[in-house]
């Protein structure tokens, strides 16, 4: 493609992890890249994990690389399938952005990591920032709360985390203990000013003299994930040190701790390969039907035409807003207009339980895209030819029950990026 | 229509308060939040509190939200975040009056047009008292305004008198309206004179429309009646610039960011002139990095010299316009140009200046200062004017407008 036009090669629309992704493989390509989206994205709410497939119909999935290949046979429709089922570039580049922000990585596509969630419970995850991985069999956990931090309850976690460790075939005992230290008095505590003040000696010191004789027979000590921002991985290390004993972090409410790390380690990697990263503006791409030839960002005042080669589009689906469901029950695209057919033959778009096994059919409405992600209308054809799509934009996957929602957006956001910058 | 009409605030900066899904996500964008725990946060100050709005309750700890917009930008539902927070101060201002010391502080603080022209008339003996550590104590004693917060000598004549000497353009290509503020006014001419310079070498005459303060700091010291006054001022002088299509360009991305944005979102001042205003006034990068987006101009091309940081302030990034000033640079011969990736210096206009806040703002610029030792600058590169103050003097590394280095490099 040219490089010598006025201003982005590939302007990716989206800040959450498929965006970043897209942003990363462009601006690795040598493109010049502008990833912008409206607000931070979704990684702020998200515990940090990438979980490529944790069921698959129902069962749990214990190794989720020959099942993705699998599934992506089994279903050509899949983002997995449209992506090229081999995910494992996308996760190394995931990786290898996380570890060079000192923030190192467990697990691989051979097994899913079971690991914690606020509530107690244990969930499948392919990969997890190591500090969230542990070794639950036989483990004599201790949950820690710390008193004024409303959005992480130790007691829950040791009423909850036995029972659902037994369903994994795991024994486990737990014991809650919720301290009360004089560094968070009269604080105002959320889990990012908890993290920030983790990485002063004070709080961890206050912390480690707390538990000092609560620690016999305890094997693993638990505390929600507020270990440190930045400086994360130091923090954590010097707890375990001076306890003795690992540490495991429990996700806990948002602002999600971990996933603004893993946010924070994405944008350092793709501003050191070169791309812009823009927060605020909403966009949408223009003109209206054939190539697109610029992004127009909503900015103040007047809006700003973006020249780009090529565009990616990571806007999300009904949750981010990337998707919307009119009145009548018919899907929108928000960003490009692009045609969004109703999910396959069904009567309804919703259950009628929240949280129904069975899933929503409304959750695997989406853009459908060809070989090389480009969103295409009804005869299959492309609808714009510099156009591409990934991440929760994409149709034909219920990413909730799948538990899909980041390999999905590791593996397309990658693949989109590449060919953008292609 | 028949029947009583049902009153509704169909404002969109009070309905945008709906919006909020108590996401958290402003809090986490919050420069001001880590450092202080008397401010509970963009959440808490702005669309949560906006319920019980209007109401009894007026609260205090808005008085400590900065103004940089981070909130707004990152809030991925458009909850116009630091907007509300705004209007809030300017209430709670109202409802509650502070004590008249600190009253007497906001007001003069607003009033930089007034200062500007005083100081500037009489600036050798208004420089001296600045300087002078006795004359700080005292300013400080009886006006809160902190004994070692950055403030600007006053240059000798205005920027309008010079301006008459620059050189323009014989055939200029197409006239720009040039929106200066009271820095370029009373502070930094020389910002002004770098403006003219560029816009000549892009092709463009320069016109110096009437022109008041465009209002912001009456905004940040919740004086929203002495805003709407300049706000109403600047639209009787500049709508017929606009009407006529002629750009009106801005060195200052605080003013420009206030003509664009907080006129209609912040005062509320609501119709089709304000939209004309805001839609013709273009902070000057912004500009000529459009033209050259339209095969209007050459990228500019010259040898820049130095280690520079750039640093894209709060009211720059609150355009929505990346970083238009960054990248011209960065194009430029030799360029060394980094990217700050820090968000706030904490000044916030006059914020960091008064005596409560002034520690506030000098710990949320501490990963700023961190971010310039570390790089190792010769030169910090600032689109507005009191984050080059707050800048130099938390680093003692020279900030400068990024136009003063254009015009330098570009032949």
């Amino acid at each position: 493609m040219g490089r010598n036009g006025p201003g982005y090669d590939v302007v990716v629309i989206g800040l959450g992890l498929a965006g970043l992704m897209a942003g990363l493989a462009a601006a690795g390509r040598g493109a010049r890249t502008l990833v912008v989206g409206r607000g931070h994205g979704t990684l702020r709410f998200r515990a940090g994990t990438i979980d490529v497939l944790g069921y698959r119909d129902g069962r749990l999935v214990a190794a989720p690389g020959p099942e993705v290949a699998a599934l992506a046979g089994a279903a050509p429709e899949h983002p997995y399938s449209r992506a090229g089922a081999d995910l494992a570039p996308s996760l190394d580049a995931v990786r290898g952005a996380a570890e060079a922000a000192s923030l190192p990585v467990d697990g691989s596509l051979a097994a899913n990591l079971l690991v914690a969630t606020a509530a107690g419970t244990l969930r499948p995850a392919c990969l997890a920032p190591a500090s969230l991985a542990a070794d639950w069999a036989e483990a004599s956990v201790l949950a820690v709360g710390l008193a004024g931090y409303r959005d992480f309850q130790a007691e829950l976690v040791a009423r909850v985390l036995p029972e659902a460790a037994a369903r994994h075939g795991l024994r486990l005992a737990c014991r809650a203990l919720t301290i009360d230290v004089p560094a968070l008095h009269r604080r105002h505590l959320d889990g990012l000013a908890l993290a920030r003040g983790f990485e002063a000696a004070g709080l961890r010191r206050e912390v480690v003299a707390a538990l000092r004789g609560h620690l016999d027979g305890v094997s693993l000590v638990a505390l929600p994930a507020v270990l440190g921002l930045g400086r994360a991985g130091e923090v954590r290390a010097g707890l375990v040190r001076e306890l003795g004993l690992p540490v495991v972090e429990l996700p806990s409410l948002p602002p999600s701790v971990p996933g603004i790390r893993l946010e924070m380690a994405l944008t350092a990697a793709l501003r050191r390969a070169g791309g812009v990263v823009q927060v605020g503006p909403g966009a949408r791409v223009g003109p209206e039907r054939g190539e697109v030839r610029w992004v127009e960002l909503a900015a103040a005042g007047h809006p700003v035409r973006v020249p780009a080669g090529r565009v990616v589009l990571a806007s999300g689906g009904l949750a981010s807003g990337g998707l919307a469901l009119t009145i009548d029950g018919a899907f929108v695209e928000t960003v490009a207009g692009l045609p969004v057919p109703a999910p396959e033959a069904v009567d309804r778009l919703y259950g009628t339980a929240f949280l129904s096994e069975a899933g929503h059919p409304a959750h695997r409405a989406g853009v459908r895209v060809d070989a090389r992600l480009r969103p295409v209308g009804d005869g299959g054809e492309p609808v714009r030819p510099n156009l591409f799509a990934a991440g929760g934009l994409l149709a034909a996957a219920d990413r909730a029950l799948e538990r899909s929602a980041d390999g999905i957006a590791c593996a397309t956001g990658w693949r989109a990026g590449q060919e953008a910058a292609a | 229509m028949t029947g009583d009409p049902i009153r509704l605030d169909l404002d969109e900066t009070a309905l945008s308060a709906d919006h909020c899904t108590k996401c958290n996500v402003c809090n986490s964008a919050c420069p001001v939040m880590p450092v202080t725990d008397l401010f509970p946060g963009p959440k808490y100050c702005g669309p949560q509190s906006q319920r019980f709005r209007p109401g009894d309750p007026v609260e205090r700890w808005v008085d400590y939200c900065s103004g940089c917009g981070a909130c707004s930008r990152a809030c991925p539902s458009g909850v116009q975040v630091a907007e509300l927070n705004a209007r809030a101060r300017a209430r709670a201002y109202r409802e509650r009056p502070l004590p008249a010391r600190l009253r007497l502080r906001n007001q003069l603080l607003s009033r930089s047009e007034l200062l500007g022209r005083l100081g500037s008339t009489v600036a050798p003996v208004a420089n001296l008292a600045l300087r002078l550590r006795p004359g700080r104590v005292v300013a400080e004693r009886l006006l809160g305004v902190h004994r070692d917060a950055p403030v600007p000598a006053f240059a000798q004549g205005s920027f309008r008198r010079r301006f008459r000497r620059l050189p323009q353009p014989e055939r200029p290509i197409r006239r720009v309206a040039y929106f200066h503020g009271c820095t370029t006014s009373y502070y930094e001419p020389w910002v002004g004179e770098a403006a003219v310079r560029v816009l000549a070498r892009a092709g463009l005459g320069v016109d110096l429309p009437p022109q008041r303060c465009c209002g912001l700091p009456f905004i940040s010291n919740g004086d929203f009646a002495g805003a709407r006054r300049l706000a109403e001022a600047n639209l009787r002088a500049l709508l017929p610039v606009a009407r006529a299509g002629t750009p009106i360009v801005a060195t200052s991305t605080s003013c420009s960011l206030t003509l664009k944005h907080e006129y209609r979102s912040v005062l509320g001042l609501r119709g089709p002139e304000w939209d004309e205003l805001a839609a013709s006034v273009h902070d000057l990068f912004e500009l000529l990095r459009g033209m050259v987006w339209e095969g209007e101009l050459e990228p500019p091309a010259g040898r820049l010299a130095g280690r520079i940081l750039y640093h894209g302030p709060c009211q720059l990034r609150g355009h929505g316009i990346g970083l238009p000033a960054f990248e011209l640079l960065s194009g430029l011969e030799g360029a060394d140009v980094a990217e700050s990736g820090v968000e706030c210096c904490g000044v916030a206009g006059t914020y960091g200046l008064k005596t409560e806040k002034y520690e506030i703002a000098r710990q949320v610029g501490e990963p700023l200062r961190a971010r310039v030792a570390e790089h190792g600058a010769d030169v910090v590169a600032c689109d507005s004017e009191t984050c080059r103050w707050q800048v130099q003097a938390l680093t003692g590394v020279r900030a400068r407008h990024p136009v003063e280095l254009l015009a330098e490099a570009w032949e």
